[in-house]
């Protein structure tokens, strides 16, 4: 299990890098496998998971894929835990860790944007 | 390369062979015997009775030991002068089980496979014989690189590679040429092929910051992006 100062480490370092460029979902299992090698693999994965959620909730990240042109970002506007489901199933059908490409991508939030994945939620809940 | 084929040579030229595996772990050869297989490089085979054996067919606790002993008769029967990995699940979709000869020929590459943990349906067993010294998948991203300026670039693992789409390119051609088979997840805004090693590795011409992008996932390199930023 990855320490609270690795788990921030991740958090900012996945923050950090939406802003670079879009970040699969690949990426994540990597870095933990990185940082704490010994780690479980259902571990990395629930860490992976509760990570995208929490940034997904806070707003701060949005997920989807790039388009085909590679140079914009294809928002899937679902509620959060429609994402996080999703994830979770894919996951399991791989049997494995996502590799490049896989499953789904995340890029930064920006205030607009955010605020489709909040209404979004919203109507999951009316 | 000449195929090595013992009295059960039946299969001589098939590129899918097909043969009963071991049921007993008595039964797994303990000298090494002539292969019947055809010695065929970075090539994967069927074994299309895999399905009927009923104890293999969940990878969980239960099978460990099944599965070592698949590991032990492959490394029996790989060709001399090859190394074998085996593959398991349904289409090989991720052939994560590596057997190593120097570790004994039962180790395991996957944590989730060594600590019994993995849970897949199986349907098919593949094995994948390359030659012994082949290129690590490390060594074929550093040995497919040019003389490039780099230096580190924003985000974490993100190198920028003082280079043209043309490099990138030119790179990325390099890669495949040495790679197993292309890969096209449905969701992925270019071309991708696997490496021998399992490794994958990707290439997007436009990426959000705008230069050229190879994405690389491979084991033991730090790296995941080379930006061709010139």
């Amino acid at each position: 299990m990855i320490s609270v100062d690795d788990y921030r480490f991740l958090r900012e370092s996945l923050i950090e890098d939406t802003h670079h460029d879009f970040v699969g979902l690949w990426v994540i299992p990597k870095w933990i496998e990185s940082i704490a090698p010994a780690t479980e693999p259902e571990a990395v994965k629930s860490t992976t998971i509760r990570l995208v959620r929490e940034l997904l909730e806070e707003g701060l990240i949005r997920a989807g894929y790039p388009s085909d042109t590679g140079d914009e970002f294809v928002q899937w506007s679902v509620p959060v835990q429609q994402v996080l489901d999703h994830i979770n199933a894919e996951w399991s059908r791989l049997g494995r860790h996502p590799n490049i490409g896989e499953v789904v991508w995340f890029d930064v939030a920006t205030p607009q944007t955010a605020r489709g994945v909040r209404g979004a939620d919203k109507q999951a809940n009316d | 390369m000449a195929c090595e084929c013992g009295d059960a040579a039946g299969n001589t030229g098939n590129p899918q062979p097909t043969y009963t595996p071991p049921t007993r772990v008595s039964q797994v050869p303990t000298s090494r015997p002539l292969s019947f297989l055809t010695p065929v490089a970075n090539k994967v085979f069927d074994v299309l009775n895999w399905a009927t054996s009923p104890g293999v067919q969940d990878v969980n606790h239960g099978v460990s030991g099944d599965l070592d002993m698949w590991w032990n008769f492959v490394w029996s029967v790989s060709p001399p002068g090859l190394e074998s990995d085996v593959g398991i699940g349904p289409n090989m979709r991720d052939p994560f089980a590596k057997l190593d000869r120097a570790m004994g020929g039962n180790v395991s590459a996957s944590g989730s496979y060594r600590t019994g943990r993995q849970v897949a349906g199986v349907s098919q067993l593949g094995l994948i014989f390359t030659p012994e010294g082949a290129a690590s998948d490390t060594e074929i991203i550093a040995g497919s690189a040019g003389r490039w300026a780099t230096e580190t670039g924003g985000g974490r693992g993100v190198l920028d590679v003082s280079g043209t789409a043309d490099d990138a390119q030119a790179f990325f051609a390099r890669v495949a040429e040495q790679a197993q088979r292309s890969v096209s997840p449905a969701n992925y805004p270019g071309r991708m092929v696997e490496l021998p090693g399992g490794g994958r590795v990707g290439l997007r011409l436009v990426s959000k910051s705008g230069p050229p992008t190879i994405d690389i996932n491979v084991q033991g390199l730090i790296w995941r992006e080379f930006k061709f930023v010139l």
